[in-house]
């Protein structure tokens, strides 16, 4: 795999409403990111394949393949095995943030992700620029 | 309007469509899960979508509905008519609203009366126990000023017995300060306390804004009381470091917290070492942008164990707040850190079949929408195409227009080869290996075997092989059937394994690979097979052959005839495969998608199903065939050869007719008798075309051949959707309308 030179860093949202998709998409362009979508875990996992992938923010319920399925198959996938993950849902019960956890998640947020939540995290988790 | 809204309603309609759909279906089948699964995953994504605006009657409502399904799906609320009635209520108020918000980009006037009855009877259905969670009151764009609140959380007495688990809520309280108890005014006598009650409450300090501890607390809402807090006078120690945003540093702080969490969660071992690896990108990254981070660890290096990763992360919140006030430094102490694969590097531990899965160099992403538009057109290019042949037989009629003739003919060969090159260039972008859907099953396999105490190896050969993407999606239905039975009923007890001198642990294989234009999945357990007698004994008392037809059966074909309706093992109901889900309802998918399926098995030994699709579902290649005047088309993949029978060898038996073709009886079906017509009298042969189907090679007695023809075969829709014997219609070059036949339904009805 050869990795092309980038300037900016690349995060995957994966979400099967094409509305959040797009609202997240904005947020993560505004901060400096690339973006690619995935409308669920299955489709994360081919759209992944070769990429360089620095940041997911992945949905919990969607059909296919649901996140926390997506998450432990991107862990134990060759593409996405580290790479930093932020859950967000609309599940708010209680054992969300625990499932998110235990499934290989490094955060969790309830959707929608408002941006004064999300500028931060994506400021914070911006990897240093590979040249 | 904006282009989020657009989008939201252009979704919001698409899914309730789709709502309203499974809903009538679920009317018509109230035990069907499926259905109710997709009513509420569509009622669940508008809610979630609603959740970007600041329309909260809206988002009220449809909320309402989400618990009210999910309480159906739970079983504590049971599905009935009047029910149905309701939500399509309410499925129509929002369809209502979504026609306000594409007019007016707002809720229409009466909005909030309309929305509170609603959910309000909405939740009643749920037995009104549920108060409707508050959402938050402050749309996207809406800023929240920074400062300190005090949050007083009386958990309710019996809180344990919901679930609940306040001592976690508060302490992850974000940008959590302090935590200080709220001890009761009277503490319960030693003798009549209830350890299983809550008693004190918590006060908890936070810097975070209003609106994030308000949505940390959504659910508890009755059980807190937020209050401003002056944040201290005197700023936290600066470390000399770079001056950070106060919301800067809580968000910090809880993405170490996060972490440590993550580290101190080590249930799933097989993802352990990549997820600490992730865990350390969080922390390299976050300490990366801290001014004051320690320095004294390579955190971009080597992988870390998770005791020092787990330091480290105290280590970063220490560096971000003065020591006392670090929250939660006392959980970092409480991991349990027995992990001896963390040094392992995460990539070589990845799973071999996941690891061995095709990598393409991608190029270019594209929206499968365009690629479906540009297959679309490639179809109707072909359709158009097809137009040529027409013209060349008119201008044979036209006398002197020889040279034309010539001329259409050249440039039809020149256009076919062109729309075929241009069909398979748009079909190759399509295409995607079928290991993205085989992957998916190790974790189905482990599952279900540890539960059935079965050991099973789950072995998945050419994941490389390539379909269309729409074949590739909906192979995996037919497959989790095929592997569920397979584990439920193929292999047997290991203690049964070991008896029969088998190895203990069952091989499941997954292979897949291309067969001309088809591609083959086979499902191959080396289970103990299929018990042909019962297999034959079940099929006559369901009434699905007669003692006759049975009798001439070969073994091959008794056994397919467990793909019949209601044949496979029933009564065997386990939660696994399901109530009635048997191999009927596989090889009835299947079929839809232009397919077939295949049962080999050897009693003792196992039993292979083999699925055979085509490449693409897109474009198919038909079959033309003449009956009484009117054109049908037939699959051409089912078509083995044409012959012309004299009538003097074709032999009556009761009601049926077979011939005798290279040694071999085969079965006649006139089709002038399928569709009610009278037969032809006196003729001396029958131009019969030898079809197979699912394994059985069949004779359709037709009045004529004519070529085959690329076509898309599209559905019957509307009235005609119910009518049995046609797979679907497609578009001749001349304008004309060909019946594509369904052989399967129409063997079904007319072999026996």
């Amino acid at each position: 795999m050869t990795h092309e030179p980038k300037t900016r860093p690349l995060a995957m949202i994966v979400d099967d409403a094409t509305t959040v998709r797009m609202y997240h998409r904005k947020l993560v362009e505004d901060c400096g990111w690339d973006v690619i979508e995935a409308e669920n875990g299955m489709e994360a996992l081919e759209r992944a394949a070769g990429q360089v992938v620095d940041l997911l923010l992945v949905d919990v319920n969607m059909p296919v393949m649901d996140g926390y399925s997506f998450l432990r198959a991107a862990r134990a996938s060759a593409d996405l095995a580290a790479v930093p993950c932020v859950m967000i849902s609309t599940e708010a019960q209680l054992s969300d943030a625990d499932k998110a956890f235990v499934s290989g998640g490094n955060h969790y947020l309830i959707k929608p992700a408002r941006p004064e939540q999300l500028r931060p995290i994506l400021a914070l988790l911006t990897p240093e620029v590979r040249t | 309007m904006s282009a989020l809204l657009t989008q939201f309603v252009t979704e919001g309609r698409d899914l309730l469509e789709q709502a309203s759909s499974a809903l009538l279906e679920l009317e018509r089948n109230p035990g069907d899960t499926s259905r109710l699964d997709a009513l509420f995953r569509a009622v669940h994504t508008i809610k979630g979508a609603s959740g970007l605006f600041d329309f909260l009657p809206f988002t009220r409502t449809v909320h309402a509905g989400e618990d009210l399904m999910d309480a159906i799906r739970a079983g504590d609320v049971a599905f009935t008519p009047e029910l149905a009635d309701l939500i399509l209520e309410m499925l129509d108020r929002v369809s209502g609203w979504l026609d306000d918000l594409a007019d007016s980009g707002a809720l229409g006037p009466g909005a909030e009366a309309q929305g509170d009855s609603l959910s309000a009877r909405l939740r009643e259905r749920i037995g009104g126990a549920q108060e409707a969670p508050v959402e938050p009151t402050n749309g996207v764009g809406t800023c929240v000023e920074a400062s300190w609140h005090r949050v007083l959380y009386r958990p309710h007495e019996a809180v344990f017995f919901s679930g609940g688990d306040p001592l976690r809520m508060a302490l992850s309280t974000p940008e959590l300060r302090s935590v200080s108890l709220l001890m009761p005014e009277t503490i319960p006598a030693v003798d009549s306390y209830d350890p299983f009650l809550v008693a004190v409450g918590m006060e908890l300090l936070s810097s975070a804004p209003l609106a994030v501890l308000e949505e940390h607390f959504r659910y508890v809402v009755d059980q807190v009381e937020i209050l401003a807090e002056l944040a201290p006078q005197s700023p936290p120690p600066q470390h000399g470091a770079v001056n950070m945003g106060d919301e800067m540093l809580g968000v910090a702080q809880a993405l170490i917290t996060s972490q440590q969490r993550l580290i101190a969660c080590p249930e799933h071992k097989e993802i352990r070492a990549p997820s600490l690896a992730s865990a350390q990108q969080v922390l390299a990254r976050v300490a990366a942008h801290l001014p004051d981070a320690p320095t004294g660890h390579d955190l971009g290096g080597a992988p870390l164990q998770a005791e020092a990763l787990d330091a480290l992360a105290a280590q970063l919140l220490q560096s971000l707040a003065p020591p006392q006030a670090a929250p939660m430094a006392a959980e970092a102490d409480v991991s349990p850190l027995n992990e001896t694969t963390a040094s392992e590097d995460p990539v070589t531990e990845a799973p071999a079949s996941l690891e061995a899965a095709p990598r393409k160099s991608a190029v270019l992403r594209v929206d499968a929408e365009r690629i479906d538009q540009l297959m679309n057109l490639t179809g109707e290019l072909i359709v158009a195409k097809n137009a040529m042949p027409f013209l060349a037989r008119k201008a044979e009629e036209i006398e002197g227009a020889r040279e034309l003739l010539r001329e259409i003919k050249t440039q039809y060969d020149m256009l076919n080869r062109i729309t075929e090159e241009l069909q398979s260039a748009v079909m190759q972008i399509r295409m995607v290996p079928v290991g993205s859907v085989l992957g998916r099953f190790n974790r189905l396999v482990r599952d279900l075997s540890r539960k059935l105490g079965k050991q099973i190896d789950l072995r998945t050969t050419g994941e490389e092989t390539e379909a269309d993407k729409t074949v590739v999606e909906e192979l995996a239905d037919p497959l989790v059937h095929l592997i569920r039975n397979a584990i439920d009923h193929g292999f047997e007890p290991p203690q049964d394994r070991r008896a029969a001198g088998k190895p203990e642990v069952g091989t499941l294989r997954l292979h897949a690979f291309q067969r001309d234009d088809s591609v083959v999945i086979e499902v191959a357990d080396d289970g103990r097979g299929i018990d042909l007698v019962r297999v034959k004994a079940k099929a006559l008392e369901r009434g699905v052959v007669d003692a006759d037809t049975l009798e001439r059966m070969s073994d091959d074909a008794a056994l397919q005839l467990i793909l019949a309706p209601g044949l496979s093992t029933k009564e065997e109901i386990s939660d696994l495969s399901g109530r009635g889900v048997g191999m009927d309802v596989v090889a009835s998918m299947v079929r839809r998608l232009g397919g077939a399926v295949l049962v080999e098995s050897t009693p003792g030994a196992g039993t292979t199903v083999r699925i055979t699709l085509p490449l693409s579902m897109a474009v198919q290649r038909l079959m033309m065939i003449e009956v009484d005047r009117n054109l049908f088309g037939i699959p051409i993949d089912t078509v083995v050869e044409s012959q012309k029978i004299p009538t003097a060898r074709i032999r009556r038996h009761r009601d049926s007719e077979m011939f005798v073709l290279r040694d071999r009886m085969i079965p006649l079906v006139r089709l002038r008798r399928v569709f009610g017509l009278p037969g032809v009298a006196g003729e001396e042969t029958v131009n019969v075309m030898v079809v197979n189907v699912d394994g059985n090679e069949i004779g359709l007695a037709v009045d004529r051949f004519h070529p085959g023809v690329d076509t898309i075969v599209k559905p019957l829709s509307g009235l005609l959707a119910q009518t049995s014997g046609y797979a679907g219609t497609a578009l001749l070059g001349d304008g004309s309308v060909l019946l594509a036949l369904d052989l399967p339904e129409i063997l079904e009805c007319h072999l026996n």
